[in-house]
């Protein structure tokens, strides 16, 4: 009853944005235009990457999927289902997410083992039955224990006083607890150590890879970009400029990220005077 | 680690303490290359001091070695430890230890910095060398009384009109023709057409940017039996001998060559009124635009030419770009332009009276030897050493306070001829 | 020794007000002031309703409904319609006064010749020790009605704190805590923050409520002035509870709240049988929560303070 699968059969697409548009304090000297038309397709099982210079719409595209304000106009679908008007709560049955913040995803004052019970029910309805029997607490345990952090002797502490590091791996845990049919990771290591974001971004990959999940990522390390997802996506003032496909993920390395921001800038440079410029001195 | 320079003569002495093992090699190799490119071409290493040689040091050692010997300085190591001799000898490189080589005191490999000094035989026009531009000195080297050099204009489509079949040129580039224009090195010409970019062309070797492609530049290099071609729409060729080459470097440390100086020294030492130069030179700042997407794509709804439809055609350099980086240049200079390649040259906001249209392919640094050298051999290093990393039609910047200027340069060597200009078509 | 079971008495009544306030500002994290509207609306209910001949415990029952109703016209004020937390308790608390006057017909309804929920416990008592309308206690004398009545609200308080507390650790319970917590990471989870909000104050709402029915009972009166500064009171509670037994888990915290609210009853009594001008009380408890919230920090500091010098010397 929750869902009604689209049953095209063959290549569904997971995600499925069409020209998705958001204006922040329209009609004021503060107007944002932080989205100016997305389109975007993710079949099942593809994990791409968002890059973007700042402030150039990243999270507010990961936002407007799931559900933190509505859009001006255009149309989000996932798995054939139409969520644009959706709350975000109701969202939540389809998606997972983490945050930039290590303290976004958790509830600090309660305990490792109360927050991935939160976890366990995304999405589903929760009864006045206890939340953590025996056999339940075991099976946390087990997969805790795939973390390799040593939490699942720890499953009775208070979530906050756990690292940055193992509050985001456990929050990429308990997003991907049931499985979501999309996972929207918000710069996630960002907030990281080198060592803490390297360990959270190889867990990313490993449990995107076993789970078979749909995943769009924001990142801001090109090291990341090139080396995780299988797609990238650039954007730039709200707007996509550049994908990179399957195909492409197999030679791009950083620099010539790098070198496709670059051009993003100096298209920027490129203003009427240098145009007037160009039209006296360009052959 | 602790480097030390000393200055002994036209020798620089590098006085390494501490240990030379991977940690240090990128730093010493810098420091090296660092002096290369200040124009000391004859390093000494003192190793007395130096502790351990791992085997990324030796590394660096064999590449200083090369660099070096690229610009036929000298490069040795002196005081060796017992165990660095002993490093040194095991890996066969013996020969780097100055007791090996026999010290030959004579200048005669790599000329000496005195000015004019090769010059022997031929009237050295003296005094033209420090002239005109602050901070840096020209040398002038006569090569042939007389060269001339014969420019067509062999492919004329002008922005921005759409391409036509008939707009586009095969261009062959063997050895002694150089030039420039837009074009794409492809199957046929269609296949070409959706990557038409500028394209640069000098000593058998061709680059282009592939605009709408990749970032950087592609490039073809003349072997055995092939000659580089490129499918143009628009191209000025040059064919012939070169009558002058100048060497210009620094004199302080203020000394910077901007562009349309370089062409004022060309066209007083040529004594003519149009002039075809290649040139290498190390960069201190480039300012440029290139397409971004090939005119071969342009319908007749489009109008590249406006804004801000250009921003989808043209990549602007948005800053002074390349500095410490080396260019290849392809320019044609002239101050009356004849009438078949008048439509290729545009006014120099800077020198009144000036026409010019200038390519320049980016390559990373590379040093180059004292005196007068040979352009064939050194262009060919920068395509087989190192690859191209962009390239740029230039342009001068003349927006009032913002404005980039023009392009400018440190060092470099200038190979010029006076041109006249041919009737267009086939070569 | 009555003193100290009147003291007892009040404070098994008024924990359950704590309860109810510690759900909202410690549990929800909002700050509901509603709360001394609701008190007087549950001893309201329930004075009109006895008088009128229901039994003391649907009247009890009305009550707490009617506490849950206000704690939910505060929710959905606050969600619905965008008003700010403490203005929207300001509002329902505001117009619960002219309520309950409502409700009462007058300023003051007294509960007499009524029945009263400590009736059974009473007839139990009486049919253990013999005879009489007294009880031997510890080796005082005390009124059999008041031995009663403290054990009724023995139970009725830990039967409440001990259902609050089962509440908390079922999904809904945990939910309702992370609400509290983390809003943005309830929401990933799929849970609705504001139907949680509401449906927290709506409890702590039902608790204040029941408490203002049992104190109306035992008091044997409702007044409309009395809920002024029972916020407070709760607060001055719970501080106290956490000082004694700290708030890790649900249970230790609301263990702390009751012995806390016991505690403050107590210290009350004394203080006023030391001659405390009852008219003071309000002044002294503001200013022991004052104290409370801003002295751990100032100490801190202090010792900080004192510490550094004599880091140096060594
Ligand atoms: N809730 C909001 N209210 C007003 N403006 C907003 C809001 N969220 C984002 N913006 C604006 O929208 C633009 C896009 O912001 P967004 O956070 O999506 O950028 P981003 O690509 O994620 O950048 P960063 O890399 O810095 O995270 C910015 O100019 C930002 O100021
Ligand atoms: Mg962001």
């Amino acid at each position: 009853m929750l869902t009604s699968t689209a049953g095209t059969g063959g290549k569904s697409m997971m995600l499925e944005i069409r020209g998705l548009r958001k204006t922040f304090f329209p009609d004021t000297p503060n107007e944002v235009r932080a989205l100016q038309g997305i389109d975007l397709d993710l079949s099942e099982g593809c994990f791409a990457a968002i890059i973007g210079t700042n402030g150039s719409g990243k999270s507010t595209l990961l936002n407007a999927v799931a559900g933190s304000f509505l859009p001006d106009q255009g149309t989000v679908r996932i798995d054939g289902v139409e969520i644009t008007r959706w709350e975000e709560y109701r969202r939540a049955q389809y998606v997972g997410r983490v945050f930039q913040n290590p303290f976004a995803g958790t509830a600090a004052g309660m305990t490792i083992a109360e927050n991935i019970g939160l976890a366990m029910r995304r999405g589903l309805s929760r009864g006045l039955r206890p939340a953590l029997p025996r056999q339940v607490r075991d099976a946390m345990a087990d997969r805790v224990r795939t973390l390799g952090m040593g939490l699942e002797n720890r499953l009775d502490n208070p979530i906050g006083t756990l690292s940055g590091g193992q509050r985001q791996a456990l929050t990429l845990l308990m997003a991907t607890w049931l499985k979501p049919r999309l996972l929207l990771l918000d710069e996630h290591t960002a907030a990281l150590d080198p060592k803490s974001a390297a360990q959270v971004a190889a867990l990313t990959r490993e449990i995107i890879e076993r789970e078979h999940l749909t995943a769009l990522m924001v990142t801001h390390s090109m090291q990341q970009a090139v080396q995780l997802p299988n797609r990238i996506i650039m954007m730039h003032q709200g707007r996509i400029v550049r994908q990179y496909s399957e195909s492409e993920m197999a030679r791009v390395r950083v620099p010539e990220l790098l070198a496709a921001f670059d051009r993003i800038r100096r298209r920027e440079q490129l203003d009427p005077a240098v145009s007037d410029i160009l039209g006296r001195q360009y052959l | 680690m602790k480097i030390e320079t000393l200055t002994d003569g036209r020798r620089t002495i590098l006085k390494l303490d501490g240990r030379l093992d991977v940690t240090w090699a990128e730093h010493v190799l810098n420091s090296a290359l660092e002096l290369l490119r200040g124009g000391r071409h004859e390093l000494r290493m003192d190793a007395s001091g130096l502790q351990y040689l791992s085997s990324a040091g030796i590394r660096v050692l064999i590449r200083i070695r090369r660099e070096v010997s690229a610009v036929q300085g000298s490069f040795a190591i002196v005081n060796p430890s017992p165990f660095v001799e002993n490093a040194l000898r095991m890996s066969g490189l013996g020969e780097l230890l100055e007791c090996d080589t026999p010290e030959q005191d004579a200048p005669d490999t790599g000329t000496g910095d005195v000015a004019g000094a090769p010059c022997s035989g031929s009237a050295v026009q003296k005094g033209r060398g420090d002239i005109d531009v602050a901070g840096i000195q020209v040398d002038v080297h006569p090569l042939g009384a007389g060269a001339m050099l014969r420019v067509q204009a062999t492919a004329r489509w002008r922005p921005w009109t759409p391409v036509q079949d008939t707009d586009v040129v095969n261009l062959p580039f063997p050895r002694p023709v150089f030039g420039l224009g837009i074009g794409a090195a492809g199957v046929d010409a269609g296949d070409s057409c959706s990557r038409f970019g500028e394209f640069a062309a000098l000593a058998g070797c061709l680059s282009w940017l592939p605009a709408g492609g990749g970032d950087t530049p592609d490039y073809l290099v003349e072997a055995e039996r092939f000659t580089p071609s490129i499918f143009a729409i628009q191209g000025l060729v040059a064919e012939g001998a070169f009558s002058h080459l100048l060497r210009f470097r620094p004199v302080d440390k203020t000394g910077l060559l901007p562009l349309s100086s370089l062409f004022g020294q060309a066209l007083e030492v040529t004594g003519a009124d149009s002039v075809a130069m290649v040139c290498i030179a190390e960069i201190e700042g480039l300012v440029g635009a290139a397409l971004s997407r090939s005119p071969g794509l342009m319908t007749t709804a489009d109008s590249p030419g406006g804004f801000p439809q250009i921003r989808d055609w043209m990549a602007f350099c948005g800053e002074r770009v390349h500095a410490r980086h080396s260019a290849l240049l392809v320019a044609f200079v002239s101050r009356r332009p004849d009438a078949a390649v008048a439509p290729y040259l545009v006014p120099l906001s800077s020198t009144p009276g000036l026409f010019a249209h200038t390519h320049a392919v980016v390559f990373p640094f590379r040093p180059l030897p004292e005196g007068v050298i040979d352009l064939e051999p050194h262009v060919r290093m920068f395509f087989e050493t190192v690859e191209p990393v962009d390239l740029l039609h230039l342009i001068e910047d003349d927006r009032p306070a913002v404005g980039l200027g023009q392009s400018t340069f440190l060092r470099g060597a200038c190979w010029c001829a006076p041109f006249s200009a041919g009737k267009g078509g086939a070569l | 020794m009555s003193l100290v079971i009147g003291a007892f008495t009040i404070g098994l009544i008024l924990s359950l007000l704590s309860m109810g306030v510690w759900i909202s500002f410690r549990v929800l994290r909002y700050t509901d002031i509603t709360v001394d509207g609701t008190i007087t609306l549950g001893a309201s209910v329930v004075a009109i309703l006895m008088v009128n001949g229901w039994s003391p415990w649907t009247s009890i029952l009305m009550a707490t409904l009617a506490g849950a109703v206000a704690g939910g016209v505060t929710g959905v004020l606050h969600t619905r319609f965008k008003i700010q937390e403490l203005l929207s308790g300001i509002l329902v608390m505001t117009a619960l006064y002219s309520i309950n006057l409502r409700v009462m017909g007058r300023s003051n309804v007294p509960l007499l010749n009524v029945g009263s929920i400590a009736a059974p416990v009473a007839r139990l008592l009486q049919g253990a020790a013999g005879e009489g309308d007294t009880l031997m206690l510890l080796g005082w004398r005390v009124p059999l009605q008041d031995v009663a009545m403290l054990l009724t609200m023995l139970v009725i308080t830990a039967g409440v704190a001990w259902l609050i507390k089962a509440f908390l650790l079922t999904h809904l319970g945990t939910a309702l805590r992370a609400t509290g917590e983390n809003a943005q990471m309830v929401r990933a989870q799929g849970i609705n923050h504001q139907r949680m909000q509401v449906l927290g104050l709506c409890g702590a709402n039902a608790l204040v409520g029941l408490s203002g029915a049992l104190l109306a009972q035992y008091q044997g009166f409702a007044d409309v002035q009395m809920g002024i500064g029972m916020i407070v009171w709760g607060l001055a509670s719970i501080i106290i509870g956490e000082a004694l037994v700290g708030k890790l888990t649900p249970g230790l915290a609301l263990t702390g709240t009751i012995m806390g609210t016991l505690l403050f009853r107590l210290l009350i009594a004394i203080a006023l049988r030391w001659g405390l001008n009852p008219n003071d009380l309000k002044l002294v408890t503001a200013l022991f929560v004052f104290a409370a919230l801003v002295l751990p920090d100032r100490i801190k500091m202090l010792g900080g303070m004192l510490k550094r010098p004599g880091r140096r010397e060594c």
